[in-house]
């Protein structure tokens, strides 16, 4: 029997790779995307403790909750610390350091780090505990010097002795560069820029005097690091987190790992639907094979095989290919994590690679995935041919048992109702955002499966609807849609999983388009000012004076700054609070009152406060209600809440006076967060925008951006995200090609007799390559129609269950239209091979084909 | 499969245990009420050891269902069944297939041959499902006797139809089968070829003492069994005992339809 299998997964070698492919593709990006962040992660593990490499203990303060912005572990304090750290016994050594944002100016370039990757600004440690090693010149010493990493150094060809200018939140500073520096032995963080200053300059400048970040400890030689952390803690203020170098390092892994858990997971997403749709072509194949070996089935049991060897010879089979598979897509697994490293790469992002690391978990995980997809996908067809009678091997001709109708029916039917009520759930449940995505989520599998299931009921109604179209292309026609309804549980299955990845690319750009619509429109309704000044690196602050440096502007009519900070209501609510000058404030935001009028905004003083409705919603405070506000390094404040506003999208915030914000504002930030300016009625908006540019040119950190150019990039970066998803869609688009593929071919194969018929009463080859092209076509719209359907009502669903949240439901129509004759082309695609085949059928052979 | 009706608990007396294969009041009834089909009505048949019978009929008498119940196939709707002794009305699945694998061999009209195996391997097929070894002596005697010892390593589409069907026949004696099936086992060949197949299974019957009971419409090639039955509307009509001559045969199939 072992010999029956192995020989028919050779003889079977075509419909077997096409098989594979299914699940190949699946299993690499399932096992790629492990591959891909254990790779990110151990590089920056690798960076990390380079870092630390000369530290034996180090010191931070953890701010009383996450600022939000990716990397930045802890907040200032008072760096006067570091003289009783230098006065405890064992301590050879000991550094304040800050570490903080800027970046050079060449001319009028800035030298800022690509792809969102941070552009540092650090002090300069004493040698035995820096982590920059110099590599050319030495590092900075004196006031005004700096040293740059080696790669933005070669990347823009920095050279020595090289006077260029520092921006930070206070300007623009002097410095000549003395130094060319490697971090530990890399020669960037990523995509990083670093620039290392004398700690004086870099507080100075970056309103941060007598603050440190984080202070670094060289313990005697001979002297225990832990011990030497358990002296130092009993001799800083509680509030400081002392620790190893070793453990610091550990936790800012673990940060870094935990950042990229959100990569890992959504690449994981799209990998588990790429391997769903692969177990329909698996199904699908399967279930074709046996019903063309019910004879051979019903001979080996007329030879004593009994049904259990049937079905396992099926398995078997399964297993074999699965096993062949999952390997190949380890290997492919690896290609993918290279190949999304590239497009990072490309796309500008700084993320740092390690060498190639396959974990146990990585090929445990592909194994479960890549075997357990194939047998199971492929157990209800073995059941099947368990089933086949002995009688099977006297009849003539495949008599192929007709599935249990009710069966399928009544399970859709169950599907159905569950996932409409899911639905029903998501869209009007009143349980959390959370709670009711995740319910939404369920719906769509449970969705997914109803249709799936009763995908060989929409065969002959959606063909009908196109039957009157294929027919005016003549007799191929007629054939093509009487081959794709005599088996519509084959077409069915092999459309659905077409279906699937139609289905999501929908879905997605639904939510894309109302996300780009809504951000755009709050915009477009709210901002009532012509510029906006943000800072070039996002999260730092503007420097205070490029409010003055606006006024006189020519046409410039009105400037309002917003200062922005990190706080927490009432000890649990995170959210942003805004200081706005409340005076201009008015003229450059229009108000969107849902309890309140403009008139509260003049006297909010130092205690009132205005709160966007999500946000007094989240943190359950109504007006006139008092909240406690505190920042991240424990300031509080007391505001009543005087109104409420809609605006989740731009200003989504508790709103109080500049003056009112000052107390709450942590080291280093100015108080103005962005800008508003509006421009005098009549002015050239361009010019105004050349003009306060130029005005602002001596703080390069401040970028002016029109309210259209915010709209652009808004919408750039949505188009970005989209086209991620849509990279990622198309793997699990291709597998469903393949699955078109694999039963094009193996219905050629059924029907060799009658196309040798059709070739023996005078149809031409193009004709029968027509024929199954058309076929071909058929299925692929019926997939991607049945698809968009279901796009459109699960993005319909997630768009009004989000509607709070100001997402808004639009219909992305001329891109559905592009997807409908993309799933034309895919199918004439898809029928290349398979009709090149029917047409190369030798006519004599093929009639007498068994 | 559901429309095979569960048999009846066989209320006549068990079939006579001295045969190798054995049927008593055996009906068998397609569909039911006013569509219902009398395959059978009511055969009694004893094939002693070593006898080679042809069963004959017009299409639609009832032989091929016959074959199909004797061979444990298809069920009967009543009646008792044996072979070498054993019941087989009333078996599982797994039971039948079993004995399928020790005790029946059959010859198909179409040779059934898995195109994935050589000649050799689909001679061994059996035993291999079985996981038993064959017995060398005996394959090689089998081998020499159908005339393939050049053919072995051929897959099927490399032989012609007259060495398929030989292969088939080794492929049923080689388990040494209480009983070999045949349907219609010339059926599918020219005159000369299926004259050659029909002395292996002569040979088989002579020099081995197999066991052969035949379906067929050749009269010639009943001709060259021991015994011919004739059914006619689900029940034997003549068991003639003894050779006949092929003309004498076509005689009684005319005087049949």
């Amino acid at each position: 029997m072992g010999r029956v299998i192995l020989r028919g997964f050779f003889s079977r070698k075509l419909r077997s790779a096409l098989t594979a492919v299914a699940v190949v593709l699946g299993v690499a990006m399932v096992s790629g995307t492990f591959v891909l962040t254990d790779k990110i992660n151990a590089a920056f593990t690798n960076i990390i403790q380079e870092g630390n490499r000369n530290v034996d203990v180090s010191i931070t303060k953890a701010g009383a909750f996450g600022s939000g912005i990716p990397g930045e572990s802890g907040v200032p304090f008072d760096s006067s610390v570091l003289g009783d750290v230098t006065r405890v016994a064992g301590v050879r050594e000991a550094a304040a350091v800050v570490e903080t944002s800027g970046f050079l100016v060449k001319g009028s370039e800035k030298l800022t780090a690509q792809g969102g990757a941070p552009s540092i600004l650090a002090s300069v440690e004493p040698p035995a505990l820096s982590p920059y090693t110099p590599v050319a010149g030495s590092l900075p010493n004196r006031s005004g010097e700096v040293a740059v990493n080696q790669k933005l150094a070669q990347d823009e060809a920095l050279r020595i002795g090289q006077r260029l200018q520092l921006s930070t939140a206070t300007g623009l500073h002097p410095a000549e560069i003395v130094g060319i520096v490697k971090f530990g032995d890399v020669s960037s963080i990523g995509g990083a820029s670093i620039v290392v200053a004398p700690l004086g300059d870099v507080q100075e400048w970056s309103h941060l005097r007598g603050q440190a970040t984080r202070i670094t400890v060289a313990g005697d030689p001979g002297m225990d690091d832990a011990a030497l952390a358990e002296r130092l803690r009993a001799s800083v203020p509680a509030e400081l987190t002392v620790e190893t170098g070793a453990v610091n390092a550990a936790r800012q892994a673990d940060d870094v790992a935990e950042q990229l858990g959100f990569l890992k997971y959504m690449l994981l997403a799209f990998g588990f639907v790429a391997v769903f749709v692969g177990a329909f072509i698996i199904f699908n194949t399967y279930s074709i094979t046996v019903a063309q070996r019910t004879r051979e089935f019903g001979v080996l049991r007329t030879l004593g095989a009994t049904g259990r060897q049937t079905l396992l010879a099926v398995l078997g089979e399964a297993l074999l290919v699965g096993l062949i598979a999952t390997a190949l897509g380890i290997l492919g697994g690896i290609g993918f994590a290279s190949l999304l490293m590239w497009v990072f790469d490309r796309a500008g992002f700084g993320i740092p690679s390690a060498g190639t690391i396959v974990e146990v978990r990585t090929i445990v995980w592909a194994v479960v995935v890549g075997l357990g997809v194939t047998l199971l996908a492929a157990l209800l067809p073995a059941l099947r041919a368990r089933g086949v009678s002995p009688l099977a091997a006297l009849r003539e001709g495949l008599t192929a048992r007709r599935g249990r109708r009710w069966v399928r029916v009544s399970l859709a039917s169950v599907f159905l109702l569950l996932a409409l009520a899911m639905i029903g759930l998501g869209v009007a449940g009143d349980g959390t955002l959370e709670t009711r995505l995740a319910t939404l989520g369920g719906a769509a599998l449970t969705f997914f499966v109803a249709v799936a299931l009763a995908m060989p009921y929409l065969v002959r109604p959606v063909v009908a609807v196109l039957a009157p179209v294929v027919h005016r292309l003549g007799g191929e026609g007629k054939l093509a849609t009487g081959n794709t309804t005599r088996n519509p549980g084959r077409t069915g299955v092999t459309a659905a999983a077409l279906m699937i990845g139609t289905g999501l690319v929908v879905f997605v750009a639904i939510l894309g388009s109302g996300l780009k619509a809504s951000i755009n429109d709050s915009l477009d309704r709210s901002v009532r000012g012509d510029l906006i000044v943000q800072a070039e690196t996002y999260g730092s602050p503007l420097p205070s004076g490029v409010v003055d440096a606006t006024y006189g502007v020519p046409g410039v009519a009105v400037t309002s700054a917003v200062g922005v900070a990190p706080v927490q209501i009432d000890g649990k609510t995170e959210s942003l609070i805004a200081g706005i000058d409340v005076d201009t404030f008015g003229s450059v935001y229009a108000f969107e009152w849902d309890e309140g009028s403009d008139a509260l905004v003049a006297d909010l003083g130092t205690s009132g406060a205005l709160l966007e409705r999500n946000i007094a919603q989240a943190a359950g405070v109504d007006v006139g209600d008092t909240i406690t506000v505190r920042n991240r390094v424990g300031h509080t404040g007391s505001f009543e809440v005087r109104g409420t506003y809609d605006d989740p999208n731009v200003l989504g915030a508790v709103l109080v006076s500049d003056v009112a914000l000052r107390p709450l504002l942590e080291p280093g930030n100015t108080g103005v967060g962005l800008m508003l300016v509006k421009a005098a009625g009549g002015a050239d908006t361009g010019v105004v925008q050349r003009d306060v540019e130029s005005a602002l040119a001596k703080f390069p950190v401040a970028s002016v951006q029109s309210n259209a150019e915010l709209q652009d990039e808004v919408e750039s970066s949505v188009n970005q995200l989209l086209a991620i998803f849509y990279a990622l869609l198309a793997m699990s688009v291709v597998i469903s090609l393949f699955g078109i593929v694999n039963t094009l071919v193996l219905s050629v194969y059924e029907r060799t007799r009658e196309i040798g018929l059709l070739r023996a009463i005078g149809t031409t080859h193009r004709q029968v390559r027509r024929m199954i092209r058309y076929e071909s076509v058929l299925t692929a719209v019926l997939g991607a129609f049945v698809g968009v359907g279901v796009g459109v009502l699960f993005g319909y669903a997630i768009t009004t269950a989000l509607s709070d949240e100001g997402l808004a439901f639009a219909l992305p129509l001329g891109q559905i239209v592009v997807f409908m004759l993309l799933a034309v082309v895919a199918g004439v695609l898809a029928a290349v091979f398979p009709a090149r085949r029917a047409s190369r059928l030798d006519v004599l052979q093929a009639l007498q084909h068994e | 499969m559901s429309a095979i009706a569960t048999p009846d608990v066989p209320a006549v007396e068990p079939a006579t245990s001295g045969s190798v294969v054995a049927a008593r009041d055996v009906t068998r009834v397609y569909g039911e009420g006013e569509t219902a089909v009398h395959a059978l009505r009511g055969v009694s048949v004893d094939f002693p050891r070593g006898q080679f019978a042809a069963i004959m009929g017009p299409s639609g008498s009832g032989k091929s269902t016959l074959m199909h119940i004797l061979a444990g196939l298809d069920r009967p709707t009543s009646g008792s069944v044996t072979i070498d002794g054993k019941e087989i009305v009333g078996l599982g699945d797994v039971e039948l297939t079993k004995l399928r694998r020790d005790k029946v061999g059959f010859v198909f009209q179409f040779f059934n041959l898995l195109p994935i195996l050589t000649a050799a391997e689909n001679i061994e097929l059996p035993l291999s499902i079985a996981r038993r070894r064959p017995d060398q002596a005996w394959l090689d005697e089998l081998v020499g006797a159908v005339r393939l010892e050049d053919r072995l390593d051929h897959r099927p589409d490399e032989l012609s139809g007259g060495q398929q069907q030989r292969v088939a026949i080794a492929r049923a004696l080689l388990p040494r089968p209480a009983v070999v099936f045949g349907d219609e086992p010339t059926g599918n060949l020219d005159s000369k070829t299926g004259a050659d197949v029909l002395r292996l299974l002569r040979r088989a019957v002579d020099e081995y003492g197999q066991t052969i009971v035949m379906v067929t419409h050749d009269a010639f090639a009943a001709a060259e069994a021991d015994r011919v039955l004739f059914l006619r509307d689900g029940e034997i009509v003549r068991d003639e005992r003894h050779r006949m001559q092929g003309t004498e045969i076509l005689d009684v199939v005319k005087g049949l339809e």
